[in-house]
This record gives C-alpha cells, sequence and structure tokens, in this order.
C-alpha cells in the first residue's frame, strides 16, 4: 500500500498509468466492433447429426473448401424459416450475392500454399484438421486450423515442416509484425514459454543458444571506462538485481580481492588509526568497509554487550593503560556504537 | 538461427586498442558461435566460446584491469555453451553438456543433462528433468556445486501457460556451503488475440525458498504492432530478506550484504508513428521497511525517454535519457545519435552520450559528470562477411579515454 501511495504521488508514472488503462480500453473498444456470425455446428453435426458433406457439398471432389450455398439450407430452411424474423433466418449468413458471409474466418493468407483437396483425401476425417469445429455455436477464428494443428500433423507424418512448405514469402529471415516495436525490450517473457504455439516460438527461426550470444558474451553499452572504475558501484548499491542479471557474488571479490578503489590509492591514505575511513564512512556500521574488510566484523555491527549503557566509562575496562587502534582513541565511544 | 545446414555459425575476430595519455591496452578477442546438425537428423549441437589474448597484460593498478583480467594467464578462454541434443521420439529435447536454463525461476547455467517430456493429449502436458554441475564463471573451481530441478508445465486453456519448477541448487564459494530449494509457479495467459498480432497477455510468477515465499511477480503486455503500439506494466515484490544463498540465487550478500523487501513497479509504453517513435517508462522501488533503507538497500525512481526520427534530413536521429532518483545517490544519462545507411552495404553512426554520477558521501555531494562520443562504422561485405570499426573518446573525472574497436565476422 506504502508503495501505491507513493506512485500515486509521482506525477510521471501517474501519467504512464493512465496513459497505459487509457490505450488498452481504447484498444479493446475499437476490438470489440467485429462480431462472430452466428453459427452453430453443435445443433447441425451433434443434434440434427448432419454430416460434414451435406453442407460442404464438393469438399471431396473439387479444389475449393465446398462452403454451402444458400440453395443447399434451402432444403431444410426454407420451411424452419418461414417464421423467423430475418435476423435469425439461414439467409442472414449469406450477402446479396449468395456468398458466404464467414468465408474469411478461416481465410490464409494469400502468401500461404495450401490446396484443401489433397488434404481431404490424404487425411480423410475433417476432424483431423478441423478440431472441436462441430461443438462450436458461432464462425470465427476460434474455428480456422491454425497453424500448430498444420505443424504436429505434419511432424506426425513425417511431412515437411520448414517455412517454405507452406510459406512463400516468410522464410527464417522474416521478422513478424511483433518485432517491429520495442522488442527487443520486451522479447525475454516470450523467450521463456514452456510449450508455445508455433507463431510464438522463437525456435522456429532462432537456435536456443542464440540467447548466449547476446545476453552473455556482449558487455552494455553503459560499461563504460567511468563506470569499471567507478561507477557501477553507485549502480550496484541503488540496484544491485541489474547486475544480477549477468553476475554472480563472485564478481565482486573477483576484481577487488586484487584492485583498491579509486580513492584508496594514494600515497596518503591508509593506517589503522588515521581519520580515512571516517571521511567517507560514518557509521562504519551503515556503510561498506566490510565489503573488502572481512576481518574487520566489528565494523558490521555494535560490538558492545547488551548490559552495556552509555553512561559507562570506556576507558575504566578498555585500553585504560594503552591506546587502541581506534580513530578517537576511545575516546567518544558511544559515536559509533550507541 | 536453427540448423539447417550440417554446419552452420559465425566467427567473430575484436580487436581492441585502449589508450589514455599514460596507458594503453591491447586485446584480442576470438567467438565462435557454431551450430552442428547431422544429416540423419538423430543430433543436434551448438556451442559458443571465446578466448581472449590481453597483448600486452594488464597491472591490477592499471585504469584497464578489469574482470577479463582476473584470471591466471593472458589468454584465456570461456566456455558459454557446448551441448548437444539428441533426438529421441518420446522426448522433445534431450540435451547434454553445458547449457543455459531460462526458463526456470532463476537462470541457471550448468554442465549436466537435461530431459524434456514431448507435450501431452489436449491440455499438452509435459515434464523435464535437469541435473549437473552449477557452472560460475568468476568461480575458480567447481567442487562443492550441484543443480537438480524438474518441472511440469501444461496449457489449461487455449493460450494459457501453467508451469510448476523445483530447484535443488548447491554452491560451495568463499569456504561456505549453501544448499538451497526453489520451488516456482507461473499461471500465464492471453487475454485476446486477434489476426493483426495484437495480443494483450497477463502473467504472474511466485517462487518459495525452502517452503517460505520468496517472490511475486505479475506482469501484462499489450502489444499491437499494427499501430506500433507496446504497453508494459509489471509489480514485483519481494516477500523475505534475501542472505547467503546459493550462487544464482544470492543477492551479491557476500559484498552488499542482506536484501530487504521491497516492492517494485515498472510501467512503459512505446509508440511508433512511423515518422516519430517515443518509448518511455518508469521503474519504481520502496523498500518495505524504512528502517532498512541503508547504504545498499534502497528507495528509487527510475524514468526513462527514448524519441526517434527515422528520417531528418536522410538521418536517423534518436535522444535518448534516463534518470535514477535515489536519496543523493543519483544516475543520470543523455544521449543522441545520427545514423545513415550509406551505399555499398555501409552504416555510419555518430553519437554522443553525458552521464552524472552523484554520490551523497556524508552530505558532501560529489558529481561524477562523464562525456562520451563516438563514430561507428559497419559494413556488410556480403551475407557472410561484415566489418565494424568504432571509435570512441570518454572524458571524465578520472582522465581522458580513446578506445578503437575493429570486428570481423565471418557467418558461415
Amino acid at each position: 500500500m506504502e508503495l501505491l501511495k507513493r506512485l500515486a504521488s509521482s506525477p510521471i508514472a501517474c501519467a504512464l498509468a493512465l496513459a497505459a488503462c487509457a490505450g488498452c480500453m481504447l484498444v479493446d473498444a475499437l476490438g470489440s466492433r467485429g462480431r462472430s456470425l452466428v453459427f452453430s455446428h453443435r445443433l447441425h453435426c451433434v443434434e440434427e447429426e448432419l454430416a460434414c458433406v451435406s453442407c460442404h457439398e464438393s469438399a471431396e471432389v473439387e479444389e475449393a473448401p465446398g462452403m454451402p450455398a444458400p440453395d443447399s439450407c434451402a432444403v431444410c430452411h426454407d420451411e424452419l424459416d418461414a417464421e423467423k424474423p430475418p435476423e435469425l433466418a439461414v439467409a442472414a449468413l449469406f450477402d446479396a450475392e449468395g456468398a458466404y458471409r464467414a468465408r474469411g474466418a478461416s481465410r490464409l493468407e494469400d502468401e500461404v500454399l495450401f490446396a484443401h483437396l489433397p488434404h481431404v483425401s490424404g487425411v480423410q476425417d475433417c476432424a483431423a484438421c478441423h478440431r472441436g469445429i462441430e461443438t462450436s455455436r458461432a464462425v470465427d477464428r476460434s474455428v480456422a486450423v491454425d497453424m500448430e494443428a498444420c505443424m504436429r500433423c505434419h511432424a506426425e507424418r513425417a511431412l515437411p515442416n520448414d517455412c517454405a512448405a507452406c510459406h512463400t514469402e516468410i522464410t527464417r529471415a522474416w521478422e513478424p509484425p511483433s518485432h517491429a516495436s520495442d522488442w527487443k525490450r520486451v522479447h525475454g517473457r516470450a523467450a521463456r514459454r514452456t510449450d508455445p504455439p508455433p507463431s510464438d516460438d522463437c525456435t522456429l527461426c532462432h537456435a536456443q543458444a542464440s540467447c548466449d550470444s547476446c545476453h552473455r558474451v556482449e558487455e552494455p553499452e553503459n560499461h563504460d571506462a567511468y563506470f569499471r572504475l567507478r561507477g557501477h558501484a553507485l549502480l550496484a548499491r541503488v540496484d544491485r538485481d541489474g547486475c544480477a542479471a549477468c553476475h554472480e557474488p563472485q564478481t565482486c571479490d573477483r576484481c577487488h580481492a586484487d584492485v583498491l578503489p579509486l580513492s584508496h590509492r594514494s600515497a596518503a591514505f591508509g593506517g589503522t588509526r588515521s581519520m580515512h575511513c571516517l571521511t567517507c564512512h560514518f557509521p562504519l556500521q551503515g556503510e561498506g568497509c566490510v565489503t573488502c574488510h572481512k576481518s574487520t566484523p566489528s565494523h558490521a555491527g555494535p560490538p558492545k554487550p547488551d548490559w552495556h549503557t552509555p553512561a559507562m566509562d570506556c576507558r575504566s575496562c578498555h585500553g585504560s593503560s594503552l591506546p587502541l587502534s581506534h580513530v578517537d582513541n576511545l575516546s567518544n565511544c558511544n559515536l559509533c556504537h550507541p | 538461427m536453427t540448423p539447417s545446414d550440417p554446419t552452420s555459425g559465425r566467427l567473430t575476430t575484436r580487436y581492441r586498442a585502449r589508450f589514455t595519455d599514460d596507458e594503453s591496452d591491447h586485446d584480442l578477442y576470438q567467438t565462435l558461435d557454431l551450430l552442428l546438425a547431422d544429416p540423419e537428423g538423430h543430433w543436434t549441437g551448438a556451442l559458443l566460446a571465446r578466448a581472449t589474448w590481453d597483448v600486452d597484460g594488464t597491472d591490477p593498478d592499471s585504469d584497464f584491469y578489469s574482470l577479463a583480467d582476473t584470471y591466471e594467464h593472458r589468454l584465456e578462454g570461456q566456455l558459454y555453451h557446448a551441448y548437444v541434443d539428441l533426438a529421441q521420439p518420446e522426448l522433445a529435447l534431450l540435451r547434454l553438456g553445458r547449457q543455459t536454463l531460462y526458463e526456470t525461476p532463476v537462470t541457471l547455467v550448468f554442465d549436466g543433462l537435461r530431459a524434456d517430456l514431448a507435450p501431452r493429449g489436449s491440455t499438452r502436458a509435459q515434464g523435464g528433468v535437469f541435473a549437473g554441475i552449477g557452472e560460475h564463471p568468476y568461480e575458480s573451481s567447481s567442487d562443492g556445486d550441484a543443480v537438480l530441478g524438474a518441472f511440469a508445465a501444461l496449457r489449461p486453456w487455449d493460450g494459457a501457460e501453467l508451469r510448476l519448477d523445483w530447484m535443488h541448487l548447491e554452491d560451495e564459494r568463499l569456504g561456505t556451503e549453501h544448499e538451497d530449494d526453489l520451488l516456482g509457479l507461473v499461471l500465464g495467459t492471453e487475454l485476446g488475440r486477434r489476426e493483426d498480432a495484437r495480443r494483450s497477455q497477463l502473467e504472474t510468477r511466485f517462487t518459495s525458498l525452502e517452503g517460505d515465499a520468496r517472490d511475486l511477480r505479475v506482469s501484462a503486455d499489450h502489444l499491437d504492432p499494427a499501430r506500433g503500439l507496446t504497453l508494459q506494466a509489471s509489480y514485483y515484490e519481494l516477500l523475505r530478506s534475501q542472505q547467503d544463498l546459493a550462487a544464482p540465487l544470492d543477492p551479491f550478500s557476500d559484498s552488499l550484504f542482506e536484501l530487504f523487501p521491497y516492492a517494485q513497479a515498472t510501467l512503459s509504453a512505446t509508440k511508433d508513428w512511423r515518422s516519430f517513435a517515443l518509448l518511455a517508462g518508469t521503474d519504481v522501488r520502496r523498500v518495505e521497511d524504512e528502517d532498512d533503507v541503508g547504504e545498499y538497500n534502497r528507495d528509487f525512481e527510475r524514468y526513462w525517454l527514448t524519441g526517434s526520427v527515422p528520417e531528418v534530413l536522410s538521418l536517423a536521429l534518436t535522444l535518448t535519457g534516463e534518470v535514477w532518483r535515489s536519496d543523493g545517490n543519483d544516475y543520470e544519462t543523455w544521449g543522441a545519435t545520427l545514423a545513415r545507411p550509406l551505399d555499398g552495404g555501409f552504416d555510419l553512426a555518430l553519437g554522443s552520450y553525458f552521464a552524472l554520477y552523484e554520490y551523497d558521501l556524508l552530505s558532501a555531494e560529489e558529481r561524477d559528470r562523464v562525456r562520451t562520443t563516438y563514430l561507428d562504422l559497419r559494413w556488410k561485405r556480403t551475407r557472410a562477411h561484415a566489418w565494424r570499426l568504432r571509435y570512441e573518446y570518454e572524458h571524465d573525472e578520472i582522465d581522458d579515454f580513446q578506445e578503437v574497436r575493429l570486428d570481423y565476422e565471418w557467418s558461415f
């Protein structure tokens, strides 16, 4: 909730959220304008037990898939539609020229190579390709045979499954529409799907190995000289998750075992009792000294036992005769060890 | 590319020279990206490896010293992946060798075996296992490193994916043994898909570490290629502190200590009007308990904006900016690029960007400015041969750096 409150107080975040919501609503509103044609295959195939070729008369003998003509329907519907309102009569399925209005539902792109008749004679079972159509209640894209069905059937029958088997324009070099806009930034989620349909399957064109070529070999462009020497520390402390995209925990030690931070390289720097730590890192336990100085665990947290109180005189027990290796020589213990 | 020929791939040779007034550094890189296929269809293979030769050596005190110089020899090799996929009728995948798993809750690189069953039935139910030795490129020894895991997945309805993962990770580093079990659950679904490739998707990812809820991510995308519109929103919450975990899970806790619970929201939008394109987004992170905010657990806000005009006097102009705000430890970059394709397969780009790093050390704010200008010339001589020459001049608070990089890529 706290995050939501703070988000709500950020004008840019609010503007983006509103733009995103408005965009989606507009898109859905525009998308819902095209409605499916109401035709129940269930009624005809299951309840009336009609065979496919009863309506699709030429499907088994002609090249065209044999979409029903008004005359075919009229055999039964002249009588059935006599008292129906016009929008529910079978005539509503056809346009003025007598063409089936829903023929576009299964229309293929012009660049797709497909002949219906060889598939009819080769498969000899309409349901093998048109799975589930017999129980559908509308004619829309959901009844169309998709690429996954084609590829599955081709694979089962050891038929060619490469792009050129069905496409004249789509090759491996062709970029799908989704790749046009900002795809580089958003492709990750699609690429991680376990069993995507073929139209979303990256491996149709890309070997899985190509992920590594970009994600593990090339450095990001912001890894310039300054970033390598100093800038990385700022981004690591702000957003370590960003580093984790490529690096693992050992990365830090790998370099910092050999390399001193730039600020520690001056000849004047050093000495266990100098002020060098406190100049930049104060209080110590909240800062990053222990990142490298792992042998000084006292810096990571207050070493004072619970029964110590601020009123106690530290020197009465600690370092009463010898100076200790603290920059203040124990003059103000409570400053760092509250 | 998927291997359609018995042998295909890319061999990339890179020479990189870097200079300051006082120092120089010369490196050579050879990267091989190879795909192999058995003409009989019994197996395919892939290999990605890089050899790096530090021609003149680099001292740890040098400004050019980097991760690549921490290895023992000046000539070092890195094997990113090397695996063979064996065709088996009942298996969707049987992979042996060094490989990367991207589908699992955390990305994993390991040397071993992965076997995925072929999807079955109308729900496309599927399962798989993997086992091997974890590969950590910056670790000197793989002793005590092991990975084991399994997944089950199905499509509960059209356009949906349900996936359950279990991962067991063992990692020994700096003398400490780490052993963790991670469970992951993913449910994703399409909210709508239309003929023109327009679609909306919703996805939820949840993981549990050693039986305790670890993190949750909910994300939604809307892609509309025809209108050039992309919208994304996501919400992530780290539900419990993370420290001392096996390498792929550990939040750099050896150096940056405990990572405390936080929530992060991201929104982004892209719109391409053909003559002008705009990308904008924001990240907002808040540490859950204000008392946990500290040196390495910070609240931040990040905004980014990129505008591009594909044709200005035959040039493509891109302007971009990114700003991080985090209690005095701030970072911002601003840049511009002009690009133009030339005759004969040449592409030329001239760009400059500015970065400002602001450190708040003991309230003494420090501002480091970095200005970089570059010239990038690419020449795709044929489909098989491509060259790239890049010169970069960087001026910052530390020094003036120059870099020349020459790449030659042979695709076969």
